[in-house]
């Protein structure tokens, strides 16, 4: 690793109790999970942090459960959870097909959900599905619990509105009662980080969610708008190119991507007709 | 490189090669002992191969230019051969017990009727060649521009192959790094340094980017290599960019650089004629 790792503190949760303590005591610690993106951040010389706090001995949070309508997924269910778990098959396929394109399969069984969250890169491959799905994001600290839209979850590149002394616990979707669709560009076939990214619900105002066209997921409220309320779909790719804001990086360019997000607007919408 | 020379010596359990070339992978250990087993008539478990390290082998050569097996292999052989004669029907380990070391040495010669001047650097520089031929059969996604090769087709002469599966592996191998080179691998440049150098960032293929391949060996024995040999090395990649291009070009895109990447392919002209028909000939037709 190019970070070195000689002053770092690592603590072990045994209990969500305790995990929240110590964040309430110490807010500057790194929550951990399967360190997928730790490690990539420490290659790249980063410092994501000197103090970690282990997750991983939280079982209760690996959990997929249906409560009151929701499927709720627990932070610590990995990708590998996620296509495994006939909840989340039936409710929420394209959830599924996203977990199935996320790097390979060793990141697949280490990666977690809450992880996708909390690193909040706008390339993340599960963001698009909880964004159109209309997902509850589940933040716990030892003053309680609160629920934050997902839409409403991240304020800017990386940045979210969860407090340094809160844990994501999971993460809540309500039934979705219409076609669902998800599609990722990758940069090749497979262990590929997203170029543009979507996943979209054909409900009767439909809803659409891309990454890697900004700074964050990105919620097409707009181009949904149009769609719903009968508009032609040129006029709603039209609203689409003004809702994103994609740049030229390593991976790809920004004609490519707004190109290609509108291309998989047509593709949804022809898909799920 | 006309000077290049191998060895082989007796050892208590067989005889040990001599070579300066390299394994990097290729196989190159696997394939001049076979071509020295062969060439004594001693089972293969008995040949060793000396760490490649100047204080100990002879100059042969660099490991480069597709050469080791033809001209290191060939003189192996002929050391292998020479070897033979001098100790009759005995075999090298007891030869070596009764008699003790035996040391052959063989020098590269230009195979008779090649022309070249190591002065003035004329002349046939090599004394013979192999051949490919790659078809690939590409699709293109409408939505995202993405190419994806479907089936991939190698024949290649290159004499007659000295352990078959080997070879067959290097051309998989070069045939795939090559369909990567076509249409993944992005050098990116910032500041006049490659920005993208890690495996996070620089794309090459994964299985899943590789199609299924069929591999063709057409055997052609050459009698200036060993057993028939020419060499694999180099070849394999040489035709699968222009393969996977001239695909696309037939798809209707005017590919001229690579990697044809998605980015690079959403700006690709149209040409004005498509399927067979190319759009030079079409323009001498209309003129």
């Amino acid at each position: 690793m190019r970070t070195s790792s000689r002053d770092f503190t690592l603590r072990r949760a045994r209990t969500l109790d305790g995990a929240l303590a110590v964040l309430r005591d110490d807010p500057g610690t790194v929550p951990l999970a399967g360190c997928t993106d730790v490690y990539v951040a420490l290659q790249f010389g980063q410092r994501p942090g000197s103090r970690y706090l282990d997750l991983t001995p939280l079982k209760a949070l690996r959990r997929i459960t249906e409560r009151d309508g929701n499927l709720v997924i627990g932070a610590l269910a990995t990708y590998t959870d996620l296509q495994r778990s006939r909840l989340v098959r039936s409710r929420l396929p394209m959830l599924v097909e996203a977990s199935r394109l996320v790097g390979g399969m060793q990141i697949q069984n280490r990666g977690t959900v809450g992880g996708n969250l909390a690193n909040g890169s706008p390339a993340g491959d599960t963001l698009p599905v909880f964004a159109a799905a209309e997902a509850q994001v589940v933040l716990q600290s030892t003053q309680g619990e609160r629920r934050v839209p997902f839409t409403s979850f991240y304020t800017g590149y990386r940045a979210s509105v969860r407090r340094p002394d809160e844990l994501i616990t999971a993460v809540e979707v309500p039934a979705v009662d219409a076609r669902q669709w998800f599609r990722k560009v990758g940069t090749r076939a497979a262990q590929a980080i997203s170029k543009v990214v979507f996943a979209g619900v054909r409900a009767s105002t439909p809803r659409l969610a891309l990454g890697s066209v900004g700074p964050t997921v990105v919620r097409l409220s707009r181009t949904e708008r149009v769609l719903g309320s009968g508009g032609s779909l040129e006029t709603a790719i039209d609203e689409l190119k003004l809702e994103i804001s994609p740049i030229d990086d390593l991976r790809s360019t920004a004609d490519y991507r707004r190109e290609v997000a509108a291309n998989l607007v047509r593709e949804f919408w022809a898909r799920t007709a | 490189m006309l000077g290049s020379r191998a060895g082989l010596e007796t050892t208590p359990a067989g005889v040990r090669i001599l070579v300066a070339n390299t394994e990097i992978g290729q196989g190159t250990r696997t394939m001049l002992a076979q071509i020295v087993a062969d060439g004594l008539g001693i089972p293969y478990e008995q040949v060793e191969i000396a760490q490649p390290d100047t204080s100990v082998v002879p100059d042969s050569g660099p490991t480069v230019a597709s050469r080791t097996c033809m001209v290191v292999g060939g003189l192996l052989e002929k050391c292998a051969r020479r070897m033979r004669e001098r100790i009759g029907h005995t075999s090298p380990a007891e030869y070596h017990a009764r008699q003790g070391r035996l040391h052959v040495e063989e020098q590269y010669a230009a195979p008779e009727g090649r022309r070249w001047s190591d002065e003035t650097y004329r002349g046939d520089a090599y004394a013979t060649y192999a051949w490919g031929c790659d078809v690939a059969e590409v699709e293109l996604d409408p939505v995202t521009h993405e190419t994806r090769v479907t089936k991939f087709t190698a024949v290649q002469e290159f004499g007659r192959p000295i352990h078959p599966a080997m070879a067959r592996g290097q051309i998989e191998g070069a045939s795939a790094q090559g369909m990567g080179w076509a249409l993944l691998e992005h050098v990116v440049m910032r500041d006049g340094q490659m920005a993208n150098a890690q495996l996070t960032n620089y794309v090459i293929p994964t299985t899943l980017d590789t199609p299924p391949m069929d591999v063709v060996m057409l055997e052609n024995p050459y009698a200036g290599g060993p057993f028939g040999a020419k060499g694999v090395g180099e070849m394999p990649i040489d035709g699968p960019a222009p393969a996977v291009v001239n695909a696309l070009r037939h798809a209707g895109l005017d590919v001229r650089s690579i990697p044809a990447t998605p980015e690079a392919l959403l700006s690709t002209p149209r040409l004005r004629s498509v399927n067979g028909a190319s759009d030079a000939a079409q323009e001498d037709g209309a003129r």
